[in-house]
């Protein structure tokens, strides 16, 4: 009950965290940072399959409605990543993760699962993000170099939340 | 029943996913200028790109119609320009004058075929302006001369004439001969008098030289053929003319408005 409440405080945490992010840290436009995938990621795996989009569409939007992204920017994108959560969690990690519901974490799953599922969800989410706020006006070139710079730094930010979220199961 | 299930689940998941990606992107098309005119785009583009190949199918599917209904109107235009070519002949308002030639269109009313003396009568005569000497051409060669006229009509000595004779020219620059009829074929000629130093090549075509009063230089005859030396000095070359002298039905007359000059100081008058 208690990892339960200290997850929802955590998301709420983390969605503040982004917000300001999104409102205050415009350091290029070749780079984009998101802590939106990584909680996605660690929604309960327990939870029904329809609820990620629905929640991870919640997020998005409310951190559109209350930062400078345009409204829906963020919804979208992340509503991807959460769709295709529960197939890649099934492909990557093991079956007692799925089916008991267990937490992801690094120590219980490895960095090179963490990691893959990580760069798998930022890809969807970032592929999605860059193209819809590119809006056609950039190059190819452009929103590959977007991606290939934001990747790196996103991938650092979802290791640190995810370690976040899997911190109550070591006590 | 634990895989229905699943199923099951995937599906709702699936259809609220779509549902939710469709509210995402209407909701930023809708709120922001740059993206609402890229989803526009897109839209137009994929509704072309569906309209297109819809469009496309059925245009495959209505060709047989399609052709059919083009035969019919190719049919009708044929028959549409053969009516006005008879009317033209009839009022004879194609006669013109281009350089110091005038031309008259006129249609054969009888052709005479006897042997090497073939003749034809044309339905123009003096009170159109025909004289004799006047030559008779097509757009694929010369066809004949004028040799007498009455008012209405004029008869004229055939190509295929032994007694016909046509100043012609190997290539547009080259040596200068006299083109006769072969005698036996309705597109058959030999190109005579050509001296033997002169370089030839089979294919090469054959032009009226415009030496004679005739007919005007560079109208096309045919292509030559096989050459064989004659007395060691000339060549007598086969030409395949383009026009069949047994199909054709209508002719243009031309005439040289200088003739009677040319005649007086050739001293023929």
């Amino acid at each position: 009950m208690k990892t339960g409440q200290n997850f929802w405080v955590y998301s709420i945490l983390m969605v503040m965290i982004q917000i300001v992010l999104t409102n205050y840290f415009h350091v290029s436009p070749l780079l984009t940072l998101s802590l939106l995938p990584p909680l996605i990621l660690c929604l309960p795996p327990a939870l029904p399959p329809a609820w990620s989009p629905v929640l991870a569409f919640l997020v998005g939007l409310l951190v559109d409605a209350v930062s400078e992204a345009e409204l829906g920017l963020n919804a979208a994108s992340l509503v991807l990543a959460a769709f295709a959560r529960r197939s890649v969690i099934k492909s990557i990690f093991d079956k007692e993760t799925v089916e008991r519901g267990n937490t992801i974490s690094v120590r219980k799953n490895g960095l090179m699962k963490v990691s893959a599922a990580l760069l798998i969800l930022y890809t969807l989410f970032l592929g999605v993000y860059i193209t819809a706020d590119g809006a056609g006006t950039r190059g190819f070139i452009f929103n590959l170099g977007r991606y290939l710079l934001s990747l790196p730094l996103c991938y650092i930010l979802g290791l640190i939340v995810v370690n976040i979220y899997s911190g109550n199961d070591k006590r | 029943m634990q895989r229905k299930k699943s199923i099951g689940s995937t599906i709702t998941a699936a259809t609220v996913f779509i549902l939710l990606e469709v509210v995402s992107l209407s909701m930023l098309s809708s709120n922001a200028t740059l993206q609402g005119m890229w989803f526009a785009r897109a839209t137009h583009n994929i509704n072309a790109s569906i309209w297109g190949g819809i469009e496309n199918i059925g245009r495959y599917f209505s060709l047989r119609k399609e052709n059919d209904r083009l035969a019919g109107e190719n049919f009708e235009l044929r028959s549409r320009l053969a009516e006005l070519e008879e009317n033209t002949l009839i009022t004879g308002i194609t006669r013109d004058t281009i350089g110091s030639f005038c031309f008259q269109s006129a249609s054969i009313v009888r052709h005479s075929r006897s042997g090497q003396h073939d003749y034809f009568l044309i339905d123009k005569g003096e009170l159109d302006g025909i004289k004799a000497g006047y030559g008779a051409i097509t757009d694929r060669g010369t066809v004949g001369i004028v040799d007498a006229t009455t008012a209405h009509y004029s008869y004229v000595m055939s190509f295929t004439n032994a007694d016909c004779v046509v100043s012609a020219r190997l290539g547009k620059g080259g040596s200068v001969g006299s083109l006769i009829w072969d005698g036996r074929h309705s597109n058959g000629g030999i190109l005579q008098a050509i001296p033997c130093h002169v370089e030839i090549a089979p294919g090469d075509t054959v032009y009226t030289s415009g030496y004679s009063s005739i007919y005007p230089a560079d109208i096309p005859l045919g292509i030559t053929g096989k050459a064989k030396t004659v007395n060691g000095a000339f060549y007598e070359i086969k030409v395949e003319l383009f026009e069949d002298y047994s199909k054709t039905r209508y002719v243009t007359i031309v005439g040289n408005i200088h003739e009677d000059e040319i005649a007086e100081l050739s001293g023929l008058k």
